[in-house]
């Protein structure tokens, strides 16, 4: 009789990176993940050009805000697109049965699919630093703003991936989790429209508790604030979190 | 190994197991076999830690099946009715990837992932994506993804669904290759399969084993030792029954032919297979022999059905 490899119980990274690497794998195999990059870099070339570059001088500076708001309105549209499925369509496919019942935790599963999209919303930022990099050509440019920018960009790609994983747990299927991804980042998107209409101290809460209004602009000016370092980085964890809530209730209560 | 007392899920208002209790011993193949809704899926669902049990207890290798995939460790190989494949991978990759899951070293997956590739026949396949394999190499594969990490346990959920006659020779095959060195529970309809496979079997009916004075321990020995024969005859009754008379214990069923007019169906139960000495005898007396055959699986599923009807609904 053979025995089991015991495993320890303790979180480890090890099968992070292990889900992570097949995922990120598995990105690179879908045609839905290439449309979308393609899409998300043929898409911020033409803005950038078309907008951001635009008719007559500009300091280097309002040219690089500009990229970098075209870009996260983008990163907006992709990254629910990305996430949503990294659940629901394994458990369409049938292929989730294998992670549900591999020792690992829903923690370490849902952060390995977590790190899977950021590697992939990151090569995608990596390959549209051509752009800014133009601007090297016609002005100058304050390296410091180009990482700001960049840094903006993948937290606010975090905080969207944690918020779709949670919708891909919650949704029973690929549609259902896609409407709860789209309700859940939009929602949290638009919350700052009902700032003003609200009565104070709910209005202050709202407008920043709001995805971009309050917390994305300083990234595209170039500047890093720890409270939104810490906005996007709580938002990241938190939908993990939840998601990984929603998993461990569902094995109790299904 | 395998052990579940009193075991209770209910799924809103719908109980799927209601105080299932059996016991699969290490070593050997033992099968689950119900209807539809009987619960053998959720059974395997709650041994291979995916469902948490309402109430009762399920311990598989020793572990405490309550405490999820996580307590149960690599102990058990699971696969589910639709094999948990990635479309887009290959075979060994894939292979890899589980085997790494399941906690297998770095070094030893290689070597694991050959010698399993190789004890199902799919080493030729190694190369190819998960998504462009055949059913029957699908189930294959399943297989081998619950077997890559070595697990003392493997549960099938009705592994032969869907193959063709050939592959479930090949498969049943495969599956008996593994007594003794795993303990193997596996759910199925096939009353036949789980007659040749299985050295026991667990009756389901609404969600626990079905009890009655026939089975041992709440289940029932898969092999039935009689043999119930069949003879379509034409001639007269009385000297049908003489000549049957010496081979037969007790009453055996005699009617007209439904489909044969002027022939006789005759139907009797015997402890070894005595077609021959029917024939003969038969013959002897002058009568003819129109159709003659022994059908030992019938009386499992005669029993089956009689057992699983005898539940009273709850």
């Amino acid at each position: 009789m053979t025995s089991p490899n015991p495993r320890p119980k303790t979180m480890t990274l090890s099968p992070v990176w292990l889900i992570a690497r097949r995922e990120l794998a598995g990105l690179f195999a879908s045609r839905a993940a290439w449309w979308t990059g393609a899409a998300y870099l043929f898409l911020t070339g033409l803005l950038f050009n078309a907008m951001a570059l635009g008719p007559g001088a500009r300091p280097s500076s309002v040219v690089l805000e500009s990229f970098f708001t075209l870009a996260s309105g983008l990163t907006l549209l992709a990254v629910p697109l990305l996430s949503f499925r990294l659940i629901a369509e394994e458990r369409q496919t049938g292929s989730w049965v294998l992670l549900e019942t591999a020792p690992v935790t829903p923690r370490q599963i849902l952060w390995g699919k977590f790190l899977s999209v950021q590697g992939f919303h990151g090569l995608l930022l990596g390959l549209t630093a051509y752009l800014p990099a133009l601007v090297f050509l016609h002005g100058r440019v304050a390296p410091g703003h180009l990482l700001a920018g960049y840094l903006g960009l993948g937290l606010l790609a975090a905080a969207l991936t944690g918020v779709s994983l949670a919708a891909s747990a919650l949704g029973r299927g690929l549609l259902t989790a896609g409407v709860f991804a789209a309700l859940g980042a939009g929602g949290w998107l638009v919350l700052w429209l009902a700032a003003p209409v609200s009565a104070p101290p709910l209005n202050t809460a709202l407008a920043h508790l709001a995805l971009y209004q309050q917390h994305f602009p300083p990234f595209a000016r170039g500047q890093v604030w720890l409270k939104d370092l810490w906005f996007y980085g709580a938002g990241a964890v938190l939908g993990v979190e939840w998601a990984a809530v929603v998993l461990r209730q569902q094995r109790e209560k299904r | 190994m395998i052990e579940t007392q009193g075991l209770v899920k209910q799924f809103g208002r719908v109980r799927a197991l209601n105080g299932l209790t059996f016991r699969v011993e290490a070593g050997t193949i033992a099968g689950l076999l119900g209807a539809n809704g009987a619960g053998k899926t959720t059974t395997l669902s709650i041994l291979a830690g995916r469902l948490a049990p309402g109430q009762g207890l399920a311990r598989v290798a020793g572990l405490d099946a309550a405490g999820g995939a996580l307590a149960l460790g690599s102990a058990v190989g699971f696969l589910p009715e639709t094999p948990p494949l990635y479309a887009e991978m290959r075979l060994a990759d894939y292979l890899a990837f589980a085997a790494r899951l399941r906690g297998v070293p770095k070094q030893e997956t290689g070597p694991r992932v050959e010698e399993t590739l190789a004890a199902l026949g799919l080493a030729d396949l190694a190369g190819r994506r998960c998504g462009g394999l055949s059913h029957g190499m699908r189930r294959r594969a399943g297989i081998a993804q619950a077997l890559v990490h070595r697990p003392p346990v493997l549960l099938l959920d009705e592994p032969m669904a869907g193959l063709d006659p050939a592959q479930v020779v090949q498969f049943r095959q495969l599956i008996a290759s593994l007594r003794g060195r795993h303990t193997v529970l596996l759910s199925t309809h096939q009353l036949s399969e789980a007659a040749k496979l299985c050295d026991k079997v667990v009756l389901m009916c609404k969600g626990r084993a079905v009890e009655d004075p026939r089975l041992a321990n709440g289940s029932l020995p898969a092999r039935h030792q009689g043999y119930t024969l069949r003879l379509t005859v034409r001639g007269d009754e009385p000297r049908l029954r003489q000549a049957l008379a010496p081979l037969v214990s007790q009453t055996f069923d005699l009617s007209p032919h439904p489909l044969l007019p002027g022939a006789l169906a005759v139907q009797f139960t015997a402890a070894e297979d005595l077609r021959e000495e029917a024939a003969r005898r038969v013959v002897e007396a002058g009568l003819g022999l129109l159709e003659l055959g022994a059908a030992e699986e019938q009386d499992l599923e005669a029993l089956f059905l009689e057992l699983t009807r005898q539940e009273p609904i709850s």
